[in-house]
This record gives structure tokens, sequence and C-alpha cells, in this order.
């Protein structure tokens, strides 16, 4: 203990010794070139004189001057994608500097949960993106940035409306019924907003894998977490840089449907369409030729447009970096497109050598215009590629009177495809703010208490107004206005201990954290609009109101948490991290939940038998476990309430809108689900750092999912949430980067793979549950066509075999189909009652048909450079999963052309081409696919030119995003995931279904970059 | 201890106060639903009662009761109404070749112990002691009675809940009540909350509103102690209450009968004098008109065509006379639609299992000329008790009681008088007022689903449906009750609860 104590006070005294030199020094000016590696140049690098507001920046050939008041002074280089130096002065006046790049270096620093860390001395599982391969090609949501960059990181685009989110999944799904995306970490503020996001204000990113890494985020962690910082002004010259996008969108693939003439064709042979008197009310059909083409009268090639600046710079005390942003994307479908202006600005205020304040301001405002997709039929009139898919092209848009044309079946609610582009405006507005004050006081050499209070607030706005033409608004007119506003308050104390003692270092974290998020709904919908000249604006016009609620929703977290590291030589590494939650929204028994992680790393490259070693220049082996959480429910579902605002009648014609219902049970037990993950991996680096390699295996157990339980009927309450169930993911992870060539050519090329293996372990007693997507609009035989099953993963299909289809009467009495006939698909005879073939085709024939998990995912990235020029190809593919598409036997295509007939009855293809009346195999597909997610070739300015015209940097470049994709899906896109915006149980479990998407697209843009 | 930094443990210090400032508040984790009513604060009031009867008729008129399910598992299952299906969960209902988690089965079954929880929390939460609860505690009493009802006779031996449901306890050990004790549980809950009902809630309008009156718990009254009189309880001793009680509704003077036996399916009519009880559909959700509505099997004949799931039967329609008014009052034979000529209904629909067969004149209308306005749906709704159906009882009770008698006779005459049908003479034998009886039934209620249960009470459903065309490829004496849904097993229920056969 006397030897410790001791040590701290030499160390106080030393400390002490250096101010009171560093105060009576004297003045003198420094000079040197800051060069990379290969002895560049580099301009624009930030120097500073540590602990003062002293700096400097380097000119065009990277010559750089500097005043020093001290002599015991240090100069700090810093410059973006290159590590950062600190050297000592000495009496040196001349100082040339070589600065690393990032990639190359292993003193990378890593920002990791509430801190960061050298990435040599992490001990769990960090995947790095590196920003500045991200500068060519557009990337207008933040989540394209990881797409394929990372092993464990699925990024897919569930969605190609524009604006829409991608779903992002690190290390698969851990929950049923809860959000599965990770948590987003901006600045050090937990709860981003990915959409408030731009890319271009990128400053680095991190996402946290294993347990060890996001334990620190107890409840809100089991999903991984992806951690971002925004960029900073720099001292120096102000900078200025603008960049501009803009090109063409298209549909990638259209569908290769009926023309006019085949049609005709079909209904002509068609025992149950009497041709041409079931056309009789088609005032001007078209009989031969194309006819119509509804995909051509509902997509068009659409524009995109982004343009960029930001304004960076530092003064004294200061630093500041703002910018503003603007987007506008059309979309492919008529009448849908995105705007989006968004804005940051960053101001660093350094108070005093021991004081920083920090204020991050960041908002934006999207506008959109949606059209129908991904929905059922039923009421709903359809969503309108499928309608464009399965209306007649014998059917012209307009009738002879100017109106639109309605379906050939005049029974069917289906609206006309055009009808519905033109005839449904449905406006969804957002607006955001956020503000973070932070405050970084340096109480001691060792001691930091940063503090930090975010105020943020969005509201979400959705102004429907469907026109009373379309059936889909029961020939009324219909409005419908949608308004949240949710605040939210967050506040952040944490302080941090870091001491080096020979050769042990340690640190210690201790944190506390309070969140309180407020909501408020306001709903109204009305209908009987007797003009739709004013649409939503005027909802005064309508007649009765259809339903009107408003819904208030608190919720608060409550945390305290700390963190433990030690290393000894760099060699040994030890981290251990423990959290506490308290949150408003679990019962009263189990108001706060205990997260614990810990972990081990050894680098045995700096073991002495390694240590000489030419080609292995880095080895590390780390090992973790942990627990994470979820809380993933909405507030107040642990008390009992009324369901209110149930619609009924009193017999007197007006509806009254009011009712209510008891829906939900106290659940008093409510909890977290709890995730346990172990994770091993190792990093390798070989040849000078030419090679590296992280390869990860896990596995992860959740329990206590949070699960709506089916209930016993006679409750009369359907479900309730309960903590049953658990679920597990293996996985692994290989990730390789390697500089091929780095001469005159280089060639820098990454890839990575990703396996998960998905098994439900428990559903609270239930060996299978079957579940029921909106799939069921489509018939009775649709109302059951996905299964969980105990052992099996999720996103399975379930239904019938197809075997063929009848192709006589003795195929007929082989089998007992019901309503079986010749040349309608069969069913292949499973099982029966008691488990074996009994040639009855019936429910006991039904099985898993399909899963919607791929075997595996990789990304691959390749950068090209040659002198000025610059080429990236970036791949992203997913291997071996289905996607399951119901329209697929009742839309228009040409297979139906092929279907069987009485003078056509050597072929495989049903009747019409109809795949069946019950969920069944032939409506499953393999989507395996391979992106080219974007060819880019770039060409930078030489030095020379970028003077003459007074930039500091110019380059200009094209891409092709989403042009090529390899992939046997006869589908639009073999990404989609028609629930992906639906509740969270839809999206996690309800996987894989194709129901009238947004068709895939692809983007051809130019464009340029400058900064002066 | 000179060794310590000060300094830096004040700084700490101060930190912590800091920190400690923001933990004052201890009810932070604690949750005030704003927006949310419970239990322990609902209702409290006359008004607050109403939003609980208004929607605990939500499940019922969706398609998970009155708009579809309870028409395939009450309707389509007798020997008088047919399917346009030709395979799937429709068509089994009608074939008996349905399995146990046939959805028309579940739904009715989840949505009856629905309806059953609400009424319970009606008669749990509300204060006995309030004279404004006291015709609300006994909605609830009839709402409970009025469920029960189907699942005793749809299902036969069930679970029996007199109160709400408030927590969940997977471990409770479930039993059945029999039928007899079923029974008994309507019955008393009835006689205690027939004259705690209003006569009627709307005033001095004998409007029809969808809630319980005096006179609808009495009709169900009557009708639970004429079925408790048959099959299974066979308690003969309730035929003199089933008599009494539907003298009781006649001598209320409250309703009386519509002059046009056609004219009163109209949607416009719905609700009139002769309604007691009906299950009331908002015009935005109600499916039984274009459920109802015939499909073409060639072109141009029908404008503006239905989905026609559910259909006549030609059998039946041939066993009406052609001068009583019920048979075109009961049946679409030729469906008139101006400008267009009529179809006949040898023109209905394109894919037929059984030939073709005349439609449902109940349930064609929707109260306007432009069928496709809101989506196609009409506020067509189910008759639960209309006042014919007192006569009915009466002369069917009347006839067990005392025999052929003229007040019998007289009860039957009145329905067939304001049919113009023939007027039954005195002077037939008991046997062969029963046997007409049970004709009437079918001339005055046909596909208003009276006749499944009338053939389980009269102990006639195994004759009937094992020789019924349809029915004899599934029907077997088990059958005469639907099995408990499969999803009951699904979530823990003890298999061998199930009905026996299944």
């Amino acid at each position: 203990m006397r030897t410790k104590k001791s040590k701290i006070f030499i160390t106080v005294q030393v400390v002490l010794l250096l101010f009171c030199v560093n105060y009576v020094s004297a003045q003198k000016t420094v000079t040197g070139t800051v060069m990379s590696k290969d002895l560049k140049p580099i301009p624009g690098v930030n120097i500073l004189l540590e602990d003062t507001n002293t700096g400097a920046t380097t000119d065009f050939d990277g010559n750089y001057s500097i005043t020093i008041n001290k002599s015991k002074a240090f100069l700090v280089f810093s410059y973006l994608g290159y590590v950062t130096q600190r050297v000592a002065i000495g009496s040196k006046r001349e100082l040339d500097v070589i600065l690393l790049e990032d990639t190359e270096a292993l003193d990378e620093v890593v920002l990791i949960g509430y801190g960061s860390s050298l990435k040599k001395d992490l001990t769990s599982s960090v995947s790095v993106i590196d920003v500045k391969d991200l500068s060519t090609g557009q990337t207008p949501r933040f989540e394209q940035m990881l797409t394929g960059r990372a092993a464990g990181v699925n990024v897919s685009s569930v969605n190609t409306e524009p604006g829409a989110a991608l779903k992002i999944r690190i290390r698969g799904n851990n929950s049923l019924t809860g959000d599965n995306s990770p948590l987003l970490v901006v600045d050090g503020v937990l709860g981003g907003d990915f959409e408030a996001l731009n890319p271009n204000d990128i400053e680095s990113m991190q996402i946290l894998k294993d347990a060890s890494a996001t334990s620190i985020y107890g409840s809100q962690g089991a999903n991984g977490v992806i951690i971002v910082t925004t960029k900073q002004g720099k001292i120096g010259k102000l900078s200025i840089g603008f960049s501009s996008t803009g090109g063409v969108q298209k549909v990638r693939k259209k569908l290769d449907l009926l023309t006019a003439e085949e049609h005709v064709a079909i209904l002509q042979d068609d025992p149950n369409f009497d041709f041409p008197g079931d056309i009789d009310g088609l005032t001007n059909p078209i009989l031969s030729g194309e006819g119509t083409d509804w995909q051509d009268e509902i997509f068009q090639t659409a524009s995109y447009q982004n343009y960029h600046i930001d304004v960076k710079g530092g003064v004294g005390n200061l630093r500041a970096y703002t910018s503003i942003d603007y987007l506008n994307q059309e979309g492919v479908i008529k009448g849908s497109d995105y705007k989006k202006l968004n804005g940051r600005a960053n101001i660093s205020y350094r108070a005093s050598n021991k004081l920083t304040v920090k204020n991050n301001l960041a908002f934006y405002n999207t506008e959109s215009n949606q059209v129908r997709t991904n929905e059922g039929y039923g009421s709903l009139g359809g969503p309108v590629t499928i309608n464009a898919a399965s209306f007649s092209p014998i059917i012209p848009v307009f009738a002879e009177d100017g109106t639109y044309n309605g379906p050939l079946n005049t029974a069917s609610i289906r609206d006309n495809p055009v009808a519905l582009v033109d005839n449904l405006d449905d406006l969804y507005t957002q607006n955001y703010f956020r503000n973070v004050l932070s405050t970084k006081w340096k109480m001691s050499k060792n001691l930091t208490y940063d503090f930090s209070y975010t105020f943020s607030n969005r509201t979400i706005d959705n102004k429907r107004y469907t026109s009373k033409i379309l059936r889909r608004a029961l020939n009324l007119g219909e409005a419908r206005l949608d308004n949240r506003q949710i605040n939210t308050w967050q506040l952040r104390n944490l302080l941090t201990y870091k001491k080096n003692i020979d050769n042990h270092n340690f640190s210690v974290l201790l944190g506390h954290e309070m969140l309180e998020n407020k909501s408020f709904r306001t709903i109204i919908e009305a209908s009987g609009f007797p003009t739709d000249a004013l649409g939503y604006n005027a909802i005064q016009l309508a007649d009765q109101i259809l339903e009107y609620s408003t819904t208030d929703s608190v919720n608060s977290l409550l945390s305290f948490f700390t963190r433990f590291t030690y290393g000894y030589k760099d060699k040994y590494l030890l981290s251990f991290s423990a959290r506490a939650d308290g949150s408003s929204k679990f019962a009263a028994n189990n108001k706060w939940g205990y997260f614990s992680a810990g972990s081990l790393a050894w680098v045995a490259s700096e073991e002495p038998f390694l240590k000489e070693n030419s080609t292995i220049n880095f080895l590390k082996f780390r090992t973790s476990y942990g627990e994470t959480g979820s809380q993933a429910i909405n507030p107040y579902q642990s008390l009992a309430a009324y369901s209110l605002g149930q619609l009924y009648s009193d017999g007197s014609g007006s509806l009254n809108t009011n009712g209510a219902i008891i829906d939900r049970v106290a659940n008093p037990n409510l909890k977290w689900e709890t995730t346990v993950q172990f994770d091993f991996g190792l990093d390798l680096e070989l040849f000078d750092g030419k090679i590296g390699i992280v390869a990860d295996y896990y596995n992860k157990q959740t329990t206590d999912l949070l699960f709506n339980r089916r209930l016993l009927p006679h409750t009369g309450i359907a479900d309730q949430v309960q903590n049953i169930g658990s679920m597990e993911n293996i996985g692994y992870e290989f990730a390789l980067d390697a500089v091929v060539f780095d001469k005159d050519f280089k060639w820098n090329t990454s890839g990575n793979i990703s396996i998960v293996k998905n098994k439900v372990l428990d559903l609270g007693g239930e060996d299978d549950l079957f579940l029921v997507p909106p799939s069921g609009s489509r018939g009775s035989g649709f109302s059951t066509t996905g299964i969980l099953r105990v052992g099996e993963p999720i996103g399975n299909f379930f239904g019938y075999v197809a075997d063929g289809i009848f192709r006589s009467q003795e195929d007929l009495d082989a089998i007992d189909q019901p309503g079986g006939v010749i040349g309608d698909v069969r069913y292949k005879d499973i099982s029966g009652p008691d488990g074996v073939p009994d040639g009855i085709i019936d429910d006991n024939d039904r099985k898993i048909i399909g899963n919607a998990l791929p075997d595996f995912t990789f990304g691959f990235s390749n950068d090209f450079r040659y002198k000025n020029f610059e080429l990236n190809v970036l791949m992203q593919g997913s291997i071996g999963f289905d996607v399951v598409r119901f329209d697929k036997g009742r839309i228009l295509n040409k297979e139906r052309f092929d279907g069987w007939r009485e003078d056509n009855t050597d072929t495989n293809i049903p009747r019409n081409g109809f795949l069946g009346n019950v969920a069944n195999s032939n409506y499953v597909e393999d989507a395996s696919f391979v992106k080219f997610k974007n060819i880019s070739i770039g060409y930078n300015f030489s030095t020379s030119t970028i003077e003459k015209l007074g930039l500091s940097s110019l380059k200009i470049y094209v891409s092709a995003i989403d042009a090529i994709v390899l992939t046997k899906y006869t589908g639009y896109d073999p990404e989609i995931n028609s629930y992906s915006s639906g509740d969270n149980f839809q999206q996690n479990v309800s996987i894989g279904y194709d129901s009238g998407g947004y068709p895939g697209i692809s983007q051809y843009v130019m464009g340029l970059n400058l900064s002066f | 201890m000179r060794n310590f930094d000060y300094k830096t443990i004040f700084k700490v210090l101060v930190v912590f106060t800091f920190i400690t400032m923001f933990m004052g508040c201890e009810d932070f984790l604690e949750e005030n639903p704003e927006s949310n009513l419970g239990p322990e604060n609902f209702p409290q009031s006359a008004e607050d009662a109403d939003l609980i009867v208004g929607g605990m008729t939500r499940p019922l008129y969706r398609s998970v009761f009155a708009s579809r399910a309870f028409v395939f598992v009450a309707g389509v299952s007798d020997d008088e109404m047919t399917v346009y299906n030709t395979s799937g969960d429709r068509y089994d209902m009608d074939q008996y070749t349905y399995t146990t988690d046939n959805i028309h089965i579940r739904q009715v079954y989840e949505t009856c112990y629905q309806v059953i929880n609400q009424a319970n929390s009606l008669v749990a939460y509300l204060p006995s002691d309030q004279e404004w609860a006291k015709p609300y505690i006994a909605t609830g009493r009839f709402y409970r009675s009025w469920m029960y009802s189907y699942l005793v006779r749809l299902y036969g031996p069930s679970i029996l809940r007199d109160t709400p449901t408030e927590e969940i306890d997977f471990d409770e050990e479930i039993t059945k009540a029999s039928e007899e004790e079923i029974y008994n549980f309507i019955i008393n809950d009835l006689e205690q909350a027939q004259n705690d009902l209003p006569i009627n809630w709307t005033g001095n309008d004998s409007r029809d509103d969808g809630r319980p009156t005096q006179g609808a718990a009495k009709m169900l009254l009557a009708k639970m102690y004429i079925s408790s009189a048959g099959y299974p309880v066979n308690n003969s001793e309730n035929w003199v209450k089933g008599l009494d009680k539907a003298q009781e509704v006649i001598d209320s003077g409250v309703y009386s009968l519509m002059p046009d036996f056609e004219d009163m399916f109209l949607i416009a009519n719905q609700n009139r004098e002769e309604s007691i009880f009906s299950i009331q559909v908002p015009i935005t959700e109600g499916l039984l008109s274009m459920s109802f509505r015939p499909r073409q099997r060639t072109s141009g004949i029908i404008d503006n065509q239905g989905w026609y799931l559910f259909c006549g039967s030609e059998d039946l329609l041939d066993t009406f006379s052609d001068n009583d008014d019920r048979k075109e009052g009961t049946f679409l034979i030729n469906l008139e639609q101006e400008p267009s000529p009529p179809a006949n209904y040898l023109d209905f629909r394109y894919n037929s299992a059984y030939g073709q067969v005349p439609g449902v004149q109940k349930y064609q209308d929707f109260d306007r000329d432009n069928i496709s306005d809101y989506a196609f749906r009409s506020a067509m709704g189910i008759k639960i008790f209309r006042y014919a159906e007192a006569f009915l009882i009466k002369a069917e009770a009347e006839n067990e009681v005392n025999g052929p008698t003229a007040v019998a006779i007289e009860a039957i005459n009145a329905l067939r008088s304001r049919a113009n049908a023939d007027q039954i003479s005195i002077g037939i034998s008991q046997d062969e007022l029963r046997e007409i009886i049970h004709e009437e039934w079918t001339f005055e209620f046909a596909y208003e689903f009276k006749r499944r249960f009338n053939m389980l009470r009269w102990g006639i459903i195994d004759d009937v449906l094992s020789s019924d065309t349809r029915a004899i490829n599934g029907y077997a004496p088990y059958k005469k009750y639907f099995p408990i849904p499969q999803s009951a097993f699904d979530s823990g229920l003890d298999p061998s609860l199930q009905n026996p056969g299944y």
C-alpha cells in the first residue's frame, strides 16, 4: 500500500512540476512537413499544441508552421483517416511527421459503450466501418453505408420505396415480439434515429456485436449497438465542402405478363368465363395486340438529386461544423417520392484546459408521398403493384366516357391501378429536432466527468385522402389524419478513471442515465365527402366519423452502470461490466433488471515466441460472456385495460364509435427478455498488416421471450404478453481485408461471410404455433401460411407440397383430394391422422415448405486505384433462402398461357396457371441473390488543377447502384419483406412474404465532391 | 493521508451530489396510463356501461360471428342451407367433413367466450345496490346466457365461467359442466334478469336497438325452457314454463306482427315492431347481404354480382306451397334488377357443387341502389328473436302440455294468415299437430338459424342429417355437437375434455 500511495504522490508532483515549467517557457516557431507513409505530403492536417488552443493546418504541400510558447510541449497531428500522432517538440524547430493510415494502424481508437479503447486492447467483438471508403456513391440512408460491410451485420432493403427504412440485424433475430433492430448511439446519446443521420456528417462508425461490448447498454443492448460520431470542426483554415449527386432510377425488372391477345385466347377457353358476354360492361376492350401494359402505366423513370454543403473550422477556443443537406428522390411508381432536408450544427467550446462544452444540434424534415403497396386485398382495394399485374391487358385505363375502367369481375374490390396512383393522396411528414448539450471536465489527470443532457422532439404526421372513385374508400371518399408528437429527454453522468502503472493499465467507469419518453397520438378518420376537391384539408366536409382517438403514452428508464478494464503489458486484457436498468414498462414485481458481462483477451503476438515473427504482426484471441436485455414492448402492457373506440351500431343508421371491450388482463410478472451470449474470436494481421483477418464464433440464447401467448378460449381473452419461450442463434463470422497491390496500381479487397443458425427452443409449452400473416385475405386456404415450431428456425412457410397436376381420371382416382379436377394442382399425400399417408389430402399433409432465413450472407468490396482514377465494386449476397408469393398464381403472367387445357395436356402448369387455392410449395421460390450494390468509377483531379481552380479537392464519379442482381427469383426483388412495416411480431416472424411490394430499383447517378 | 488529492475528492463529491439530485423522484418508474381505462376505474355509471354493452357487440357483428362464422356453424350445418364452395373449411361445414381446427367452429366458440367474459365483467364490476346499474347487470346476465345457449347447443357440455378473467392461471383445473347444469345456469340468470331489464331502452319508441329488453330475456327464457324440455335434458316440466313465458311476451303488448312477411327482411324494417332482439351491424362492416347475393353462371344475367357464399336449397323450395307468401319471402327465385331483365336462379353462380339452387331472399337487401358503395358492406343483421317465434313456442308448448287445442292451432294460424297460407283446421291429433308445428318452424324461420337447434332438441338430428344429401358425406351421431376447437388444446387444454368421437 505504501508503495502505491507514494507512486500516486510522485505522479501528482510530476504533473504539478510540468505545469510550473510550462508556465515560464519562452516562445518559438516550429515548422515542418506532414507526409503519408509513401512520403506524399498531406494537406489539411490539423496540428494542435497540446493543452492549448494554439493550432495550425498544413498547406497543399503538407507544410505547416506553428508558434510555440512553451518548451516541454507536444504537438498533436490529426487528420481524418489517419492515426493521430503526439510528438514531443523538445528543442526542435523543424519537425517532419509521417502519419499512418487508420487501416494500417493497430493503435486505432475505437469507440465502445461510454468510452473508447485502442483497437489492439479490445476484448470484445467490434466491427469498424471505414467511413472514408464510402465517400463514393450516394447513400441517402445511413443504413446503406453498412450494407455488406461488416460480418454479422445483415442489412436488407426489405422495402424499396423512396425513403423507406432498411432492416438491420446484428447476429440474427433475438426476439419474436420485440424490435430486433440494433441500438443506435449518436455522439454518445442512446436511441438515435436512423433517419436523422446524414451519411455525409458521419465521422466514424463502429458496431458492437458481442455481449461484452453491448452489455453496458443493458436492456437496450441485446440487438447489438451501432456507435456513430458526427464530424467536428478543426482548428485552422475554414473549409467548405460541397457535393452534389444526380441521376435516374428505374424499375430493374418488369414482370413478364400476358398481352391482350393472349388474354383473350385464355378467356375464350375458360369454361367459367363467357367470352365476350362477360366483358359486356367494358365499352372499349382491346382484343388484339399488346393491350394495356399496366406496369408501364404506373411505373416511371424517376429522378434523384442530393446536395450537401458543409462548413467547418475553428478559431481560438471555438470549433464548429455545420451542414445542410437536401435530398429529392422520386419513386419509380408514379406519385411516390421522398424529400428530406436535414442540417447539423456541432459546436465545441474549450472553456479552459480542463473544461470543454459541446453542443450538437440536428434536425430534419421529410415529406413523402406514398402509394399503396404491401397489403392484403379484402376491403383495401389491393396493393398497386398486384393490381397492375392482375388487371387484364384488354382493359384500357379509361372508359370511353373518361372514367376509370374497373376490373373484369365486377364483384372484385380491386381498384384500377392508375386510379389508385392518381387518386390516393398519402402524405407522410416528419419533423425531428435533437439537441445534445455535453460537458467534459478533466477533474484530475486520470479522472474525467462527462455530463450530457439531450432533448429531442419528433413529429410524425400522416395525412391520407382516398378519393370517392376508389372502392377502397367504399366509394365515399375517406380522410385519415394521424399525428404523433414524441418528446424525449435524456440525462447522463459519467465518471471515468484511467491509470497506467508500469505494465498495468486499468480503467474504471461509473455511470448514471435517465430517460423519459412521452408521446401523444391523434387519429381522425372520416368518410362521406360530397366532393374530392379539398381532400384531407377539409375533413369537416365528411358526413361521418369512422375513428377518432387520442393516445397518451409515457415511459421512463433509470440506469446505473459500471465497467472495469485491466491490461497487463498489452498482452493480457480483461474487462467486466454491469448495469442495472429500471423501466416503467415492466410490471410491479420486475421493475429492475441486472445485466453483466466479462471478457478476456490474449495478444499472442506480444509473446516472445511470436514477437519477432515477420509474417504474423498481430494475433489476438478473445472470448466473452454476458447478458443483455430487451424491453421492447409498449408501455402499460402489464396492466389490465379496455380497448376503447369500438365501432357498433344501435340500429338507427348512425355509427357509434365509442364502445369499450376488455382485451387485456394484468400480468404482474412481465419483465425483460434476456439474451446470454458467448463469443470466441481472433484478430490476425499478416505481412505488415496487408492482410487482416477477424473470425468469430458465438452462441446466443434469448430466454423469457416476450410473447403474445394465446390463452385458453374460455378465458375470453385472446392472448397476453408473457415471458415464455426461448430462442437460440449460433453464428460464425469471418472477415478478411487485404491490400493486394499498393504501388501505382492499388487494389484493396475486403470480404465477409456470416452464418447464423436460428432455432426456436421453447414456445411456452406449445410445439407449433401457426402464424396468420395478412395473406389470409387471399382466401381461407391461406390463413395459416407460416409456422413457429420448436426445434426449427423462425421464418418457416407452412402448407401442402405440390406434386404436379392431375392429368387424367386415373390421377384423380388415385387420391382423395377435395375439389380436385383434371388440370388442377395435385398435392402430395404426406401423412394422415395416424402419421402415415392415408390417400386423403387434408390438413395432415401440410408441412414446412420453405424458410426465409438465408444459409449464409456475404459482402465483398473491391477498391481499385490507378493514378487519379478509382473504381469501387461492392457486392452483397444472401444464399439459400425462400420467398413466398401468393399472388404468383393470380397475376396474369405468361405461364397462364401454357397452363393445362384440353388442347395442351402435356404440361405441368395447372389450368389457367392457378397454383392452388391453398398455401403450397408452388408459391415458394428460392430467392438467393447476389447484388452488385454499387459499381462506382471516380476521378480525383490532380493538385495542380485543383489549385488553379482555387479548390482543395475535387472529385467526380459515376455510380450504378443495384444495377445488376443475380437471382432466380421471379418476382420484383428477392429482398422483399411485405410485412416489414407491420408490428414487431410480423416483422420478426412473417419474413419472406412478397405481397405486392414496391419493385426493385436500379439507380444510375453522377456525383461531384469539392472543397475549398 | 497527505498523499490524498483532496481537490479531486471534493470534485467527485460535488458530482455525486449533482447526480443524486436527479434520483429524488421515487415514482419515476411508476406507470400512470392517461389514455387507458381499466377495471379498477370503469364502468362507474350508466353511460360507462353503455360503452361496454356497445363494445360487446363488436365481435358479434364481425365475420368471427354473425357476418360469417355463425352462419356456417348454425346455418350451413343444417339441412336447409348450402354453400357455394366446393372444398375447404366452408364446404366442410356443409358436408360434415370438418376437422377440429375448422376456422368457423373455432371462431364461434371463441367469440361466445369473449362475449361471456365482457358480460361477466358487467355483472361483477357494476354496483348491484345502485338502481342505475340494475339494467346493465341484467344485460350482462342476458348476454352470457345467450352465449351459453349457443355453446350448450353447438358444443354440448362446456366450461362454465361466471366471473371475469382477471389473472391467467395455467395450472387451474378445468372441468366441463353438463348440459343440464348449463341450462340451469342460463335459466337462473334469465329469471333474475328479466324484470331488471327495461321494456325498451329507447323511450316510447319500441325500436330494437340491439340491447336486451324484458321481451328479449323472456323470449330467450321461453326458448331455454322448451329446449331443456327436449334432448338431451328432457325435463318435460319445462314445457309449461315455456308456454307461460311465451304468453307473457304476447301479453306484453309491446310487439306485433308486421303485415308483410317479405318486407320485414328489408334493412329499413329490421328493427321495427316485430323485432324483439337482433344483432345490429354497422353499415361499414356487414357482409351478410354480399355473402347471400348471387353470382352468375353465364354473363349479363346479374348486374351486381355477389359472393354467393350462402345459398338456399331446391328441395326445401318445393316444400313451400305456392300460395304461401313465405315462399317468395324466403327464396330468391328470380332476381329482379331494373333495367336489366330478371335473372332466374338457374342462372346463379358458375361453380356449383350441387347444381343450381335458389338464393335466400331474407338477406338480399343492401338498402341502396349502388351496392358497391361501402365496399359492398351493408347494415343487414341477424334477427335473433322476432315476435312470430313467441307464437310458435306457444303453439308447440301448448300442444305438448294440453294437446292439439284451439289455442295451439290459433297461434299457428296467426302466422299463416299473415302469409296468406291455408289455415290449419281444428280436429287433428297431437302427433299430427306436432308434425305441422315442426314444418311451420321451417316455413316461418328457414335460414334464420333455428333449424339446427330445433333438430337437436326434437331428437331428430341424427335421422335427418344421416340422410341429408350433403351431410351424409361426413355425418355421424357424435357430430351433433361440434368439437372443442383444436386451438384450445394447442393452448394447453386437457385433451380428455374433447367431445366424444373427435
